[in-house]
């Protein structure tokens, strides 16, 4: 199954860029690796006598570990499970390793006129401590994170989605979504931005068409097809040049 | 009150410049001086041809020159008019070409690839070859960063830190413009068109921050080059790198002929000896 459109084409029909942020700009869990965050929320839940199903119990992803937090109907849980991820993204962002080209899909982007934000299931904390650390901050319009302690507000809601899309100042169909996780392409449809699906790992491409991406970059080295693409543009297209 | 053109200035004929030439810088110093004031009509070709007694097309390369300075403006039909902005010629190349009508041109300049010199060089290069400048001595020394050692600048954005490939870019764009000055300056000797016509480069290991031009040792342009980011193509793939960047570089320029008042001796002095210290101590042959 290939996707309807090829990069070039949806890039040529949009301008703002919406980046996710753990796979497109950075691997987050790359020194301190994601099972380790998910096992320390778990004895959170432990430790307050929750009865943990064996698919959370065997879960990596601690987003996953907080969104079923939320299905136990405590608040004050999952402030603590949120703080306790907010305080370990925190750390692990680090140690975060750089997505080959993502830097490059950036500043090709920004030389371009085109405004970026990122909306990401990380909080914005991490997310502005990376930026900060790797000289990325000036090039970023917004940085749209995690809701506090609300997950049923992240993304495939399509809520953080759609204030970024607020923050470029541009019409949903204008922007486009650039994520490596079913719920990025979910998200980004139901916000009804325009998607590509970072397909970063083997198994990724065909739930990502399936879900719905307008286009695809396939690859760890995925994301160079987009800097090249929009260096090209950089180049030619009166539009976004400046 | 208009300047009757018996005013100007007679032709010297022991003078070795082209009549073109000293036409050119008789007008010249009559639009200096406000002679011809600002938006005046300039004499027609035809009498000013009469009044110097020299073929209608002396004049019109005369007309050009000081066009090429941007000194005056010739509208088809009706005739040469004085800029209204004559304070001074706007940018460094019209102070390139004026710099190669004197006996004895120096050209000194410092930055990172030698790209904008090339440009401004290019234009008095040729006009030398096609006999219409006739310097009998052309020094034209280049100081520049090292691009086969390890630096600071330009720089892998993601690392922030030197990067063999990066380097090997700005290695080329540099040996592309050099090379181009080096052999248009040799060849105005081989021709036996300048007597000593010299293009040298040296380069060091500091980092390019700004770029400098001397002219004749009296006049100085001096711009800061920014550090931005942005993506090159290095072996097909779009590459963020720190890069000096000095395209839109404004030019501060100093003259030592300027107000009295004014810094401007010191200035062109100091850099002078900045650049010569360089030249003479830490700098060393190029050889790409």
């Amino acid at each position: 199954m290939n996707p309807p459109y090829t990069v070039a084409q949806v890039l040529a029909a949009t301008g703002p860029i919406l980046l996710d942020f753990d796979g497109p700009i950075c691997a987050v869990f790359a020194t301190i690796p994601d099972h380790t965050v998910a096992a320390k929320l778990r004895r959170i839940l432990a430790a307050h006598n929750v009865d943990i199903p064996p698919n959370i119990q065997a879960e990596k992803d601690p987003l996953a570990v907080l969104r079923f937090t939320a299905t136990i109907g405590s608040p004050d849980l999952i402030t603590k499970v949120e703080n306790e991820l907010c305080a370990a993204e925190l750390v692990a962002i680090d140690g975060a390793k750089p997505t080959p080209h993502a830097r490059e899909v950036i500043v090709a982007a920004n030389r371009a006129g085109r405004p970026v934000a990122i909306v990401s299931n990380n909080s914005a904390a991490a997310i502005n401590r990376y930026l900060d650390a790797h000289r990325l901050t000036r090039y970023i319009t917004a940085v749209v994170g995690r809701a506090h302690a609300d997950p049923t507000r992240m993304k495939p809601n399509p809520e953080p989605i759609l204030h970024a899309v607020q923050a470029v100042n541009a019409k949903p169909s204008a922007c486009v979504l650039i994520g490596d996780s079913l719920s990025d392409i979910e998200g980004g449809r139901a916000a009804q931005v325009c998607t590509i699906g970072y397909a970063n790992k083997a198994d990724k491409r065909e739930l990502l068409i399936q879900a719905g991406a307008c286009a695809i970059v396939e690859g760890i080295d995925g994301m160079v097809v987009v800097a090249q693409v929009l260096q090209g543009l950089t180049m030619t297209s009166g539009n976004y040049t400046r | 009150m208009a300047t009757e053109l018996e005013d100007l200035a007679g032709l010297d004929p022991d003078d070795p410049r082209p009549p073109s030439q000293q036409i050119a810088n008789v007008l010249r110093a009559a639009i200096r001086t406000r002679k011809f004031e600002p938006g005046e009509k300039l004499p027609s070709q035809h009498d000013i041809a009469r009044r110097y007694n020299v073929a209608r097309e002396t004049v019109k390369a005369a007309l050009r020159v000081l066009r090429d300075e941007r000194l005056i403006v010739t509208r088809q039909g009706s005739g040469a008019f004085v800029r209204a902005q004559t304070e001074r010629p706007v940018g460094l190349r019209p102070h390139v070409e004026a710099a190669f009508e004197r006996a004895h041109v120096t050209i000194d300049f410092a930055g990172f690839s030698g790209e904008t010199l090339h440009g401004v060089l290019t234009e008095p290069l040729d006009k030398i070859r096609a006999g219409r400048l006739t310097p009998e001595s052309v020094a034209v020394r280049i100081l520049l960063p090292d691009t086969s050692q390890p630096m600071a600048l330009p720089a892998l954005a993601q690392t922030q830190a030197d990067d063999p490939a990066v380097r090997q870019r700005a290695a080329r764009i540099t040996r592309r413009h050099t090379d181009a000055i080096i052999e248009a300056v040799r060849e105005l000797g081989d021709l036996g068109l300048v007597k000593d016509a010299r293009a040298e480069v040296r380069v060091h290991r500091a980092a390019p921050l700004f770029k400098l031009y001397i002219l004749n040792g009296e006049e100085v342009f001096f711009g800061f080059y920014p550090v931005v980011e942005h993506t090159v193509t290095i072996d097909g793939k779009p590459v963020a790198i720190y890069d000096p960047m000095g395209k839109d570089a404004i030019l501060f320029h100093r003259d030592i002929s300027d107000d009295e008042t004014s810094d401007a001796a010191q200035y062109v002095e100091q850099a002078r000896t900045w650049f010569d210290s360089m030249w003479s101590t830490i700098a060393y042959d190029y050889t790409p």
